[in-house]
């Protein structure tokens, strides 16, 4: 059997990501905008980790924070609305 | 005296002029606490993100205000016994508070009293997007946030 070319390897880009509230200054992180933190969540109401949100430690904490307060007031659910059936 | 901020949600399925007594009650405690309000600002009626006693609607209500660790444990204490209030959440914005400088805040606000306060709510809820996708947007749109308040007065 010839020996095949070995497949080349999947080429993995990592793309340095960057906290948004470092390049930004001006981006507040507050529990009132409803909006920005919607970002941060996903469709089931966690908070996206660091990781993948690329968010700085800092920012994430507060980020984090905020998120948690808007959950008390009502502003963000804590989990999504189960249909009702 | 510290500069801090407190919202409460009024049980929206209570009639105008409850909602409207809970809203000068609260008020009223700041100010006879020891508190300055600078400035109340309400929300409205809003659909809430669950369930809390039974009812999906909340009229929202900010107040920003200096006071003392004092006017907002009476204030808390408050909140906590009536029956109309379903949520509250007071957080701290600086500690230390400079009244001049308040006094001529509160004296502009009075000024502009007449074009509503812009709040950042205003904009219909965005879906949930991929924070990578949605890093673009916001950058693009940051330069013209300057210029937004300008424009609107």
């Amino acid at each position: 059997m010839p020996v095949m070319p070995r497949r080349k390897r999947k080429q993995f880009y990592v793309r340095r990501k960057v906290c948004r509230f470092c390049v930004d200054a001006n981006l507040p992180i507050d529990y009132k905008d409803v909006n920005t933190l919607r970002q941060f969540i996903t469709e089931r109401g966690k908070i996206i980790p660091r990781r993948i949100s690329g968010n700085c430690a800092r920012h994430q904490r507060r980020v984090t924070r905020a998120i948690k307060q808007a959950r008390l007031l009502a502003l963000i659910a804590y989990t999504p609305q189960v249909p009702i059936t | 005296m510290r500069r801090y901020e407190s919202v409460w949600v009024v049980n929206g399925d209570l009639p105008d002029e409850e909602v409207k007594s809970a809203i000068d009650k609260f008020s009223g405690i700041i100010s006879s606490q020891g508190g300055t309000l600078v400035g109340l600002d309400e929300w409205g009626r809003r659909k809430l993100a669950y369930k809390i006693q039974g009812t999906i609607r909340g009229y929202y209500v900010l107040a920003d205000f200096a006071g003392s660790s004092e006017t907002v444990r009476e204030l808390e204490r408050n909140y906590r016994i009536d029956d109309r209030i379903i949520r509250y959440l007071t957080t701290k914005k600086s500690d230390k508070v400079n009244l001049e400088a308040l006094q001529a805040e509160i004296a502009a606000k009075a000024k502009a009293a007449e074009p509503p306060a812009a709040e950042p709510e205003a904009a219909p809820p965005v879906e949930a997007a991929p924070p990578l996708e949605a890093a673009a947007p916001v950058e693009a749109a940051a330069p013209d946030e300057p210029a937004a308040p300008a424009k609107e007065e």
